[in-house]
């Protein structure tokens, strides 16, 4: 009887989805749609908070004034973007208990995995470029396969994140050209940076195999491009830019064959990288983790002690 | 309402945010931010919203207070039958029955063009334009 109920719900629900109407936090959901939803989002916004680290590092260092305040700026849109993704991920999540506090605790009790990029060292100002450059712009591919997602308050979020990430390849592009036009030190600065990045890049849009969410995630359009097909429009679009600028790409079985319409790459290490995000054990995971802690426990006392004088001094207008 | 009760089981409230990025254009819902109180909650929601965009008035509304019916709900949104005669595509045929008579159809656009500037205008350009019975007639109009 019960179950009779709820499959006429899941069978209505995926007639919802076939007619491509959007699904809101209030409407019934089948829950392997939550779940896989709450932990995609959630780590899409841990990941923004998280990809803040390495380019934070690069604010007191960057060579200029001006170069402070646009990667200031974009410290500042990384963390926005993780608020605002939270708050879709916790109003998901409050039927199982999460509360934005949970969410944050996963990141350092490794409950939630964030991008295998954020675990990389960016020890000179060429990687705050390449982060800027190719890791959004990896990141840019990714989300705007993603603005058609079945679920309404997500896209309205992922539509807002892409309008700022506009900025963000700008501010990425500008910081590289100077460098390629730069002198030979700063031309191999960039070009190590580069060799740095590219296995990292080639990992993060995830195995070709479509894994078990994924298959959720396409049944319910969540999303509708697979990591393979991501890769080649990321490999389409910035090979030729990469090697326009006189770079090499540290590959050398990479090349377009014209017959499958397809880039050939070497596969990165699956297995070293899977490592380095289910256990945060990449090169910097540790350091950047601790930190994110230290913001969250050490500021413990500034949110309880603000909820408790909003508490008694706005008792009227919440009505509490 | 919405069953919000387990939305504040955080330590903070949810706020739902609206911008008037223009005067004379309606507030907008832009999104949700988390935050202490209300006063905290028009920071974040500048932070989060107002990083670049321009704004002329921005409101913040504890989500609890927002009741919702969302587009599941197909009876709500039902519209039960042709409401054509309710909007402009009813009446399509004015454009053609007024060519009968020799004179244009009217749009609102140009009534608001028209009152912003001064004077009476010129009557001929009333009359259906650039065809060939209209330009026929324009004089026994103009005689009349």
């Amino acid at each position: 009887m019960v179950t009779s109920t709820e499959d006429m719900r899941v069978t209505q629900f995926m007639a919802r989805i076939e007619r491509g109407e959007k699904i809101e936090a209030t409407d019934w959901m089948p829950d392997d749609y939550r779940m896989v939803l709450v932990k995609f989002i959630q780590m899409h916004g841990v990941s923004e908070i998280m990809g803040a680290y390495p380019e934070k590092e690069w604010v007191p260092k960057a060579p200029s004034l001006r170069r402070k305040l646009g990667i200031m700026s974009k410290v500042q849109d990384e963390i926005g973007h993780g608020q605002l993704l939270l708050r879709v991920a916790e109003e998901l999540a409050a039927p199982l208990g999460a509360t934005r506090e949970s969410m944050i605790e996963d990141i350092y009790t490794g409950r939630i995995k964030f991008h295998n990029v954020f675990h990389m060292p960016a020890p000179s100002w060429a990687d705050a470029g390449v982060i800027g450059w190719l890791v959004d712009g990896a990141a840019i591919i990714s989300q705007a396969a993603l603005l058609d997602t079945s679920y309404a308050p997500y896209a309205r979020v992922l539509k807002r994140i892409c309008a700022e990430e506009s900025f963000h390849m700008q501010h990425g592009e500008s910081i590289i050209l100077s460098l390629a036009e730069g002198t030979p030190e700063q031309r191999q600065m960039l070009q190590d940076a580069v060799n740095r990045w590219w296995e990292s890049l080639m990992f993060f849009f995830g195995p070709p195999e479509i894994s078990e969410s994924a298959r959720v995630m396409l049944k319910y359009r969540i999303r509708e491009r697979t990591n393979e097909e991501l890769r080649q429009k990321f490999l389409t679009r910035y090979v030729p830019r990469i090697r326009s600028i006189g770079l090499t790409i540290p590959d050398e079985a990479l090349s377009y064959d014209r017959n499958k319409e397809q880039w050939t790459y070497t596969q990165p290490d699956w297995q070293r990288f899977g490592e380095i995000v289910r256990k945060n054990s990449g090169p910097m995971s540790q350091a950047r983790i601790a930190l994110r802690k230290s913001a969250h426990t050490d500021q413990a006392w500034v949110r309880e002690a603000m909820k408790r004088t909003a508490d008694s001094v706005h008792v009227s207008v919440l009505g509490k | 309402m919405t069953t919000d009760s387990e939305h504040s089981s955080g330590l903070y409230e949810a706020y739902e945010v609206f911008v008037q990025y223009d005067v004379l254009e309606p507030h907008q819902y832009v999104g949700s931010v988390l935050a202490s109180s209300t006063d905290m909650a028009l920071i974040v929601a500048r932070e989060n919203f107002l990083r670049r965009d321009k704004a002329h008035s921005l409101w913040v509304v504890p989500k609890q207070f927002i009741a919702v019916k969302t587009s599941e709900d197909v009876d709500f949104f039902a519209v039960e039958f042709d409401r054509d005669y309710r909007r402009v595509d009813g009446y399509s045929d004015n454009a053609r029955r007024w060519k009968a008579f020799k004179q244009r159809a009217m749009e609102i656009d140009e009534v608001v063009e028209d009152v912003k500037h001064a004077g009476s205008g010129n009557p001929e350009e009333q009359i259906t334009p650039g065809d060939g019975f209209a330009t026929e007639s324009a004089p026994t109009q103009k005689g009349r």
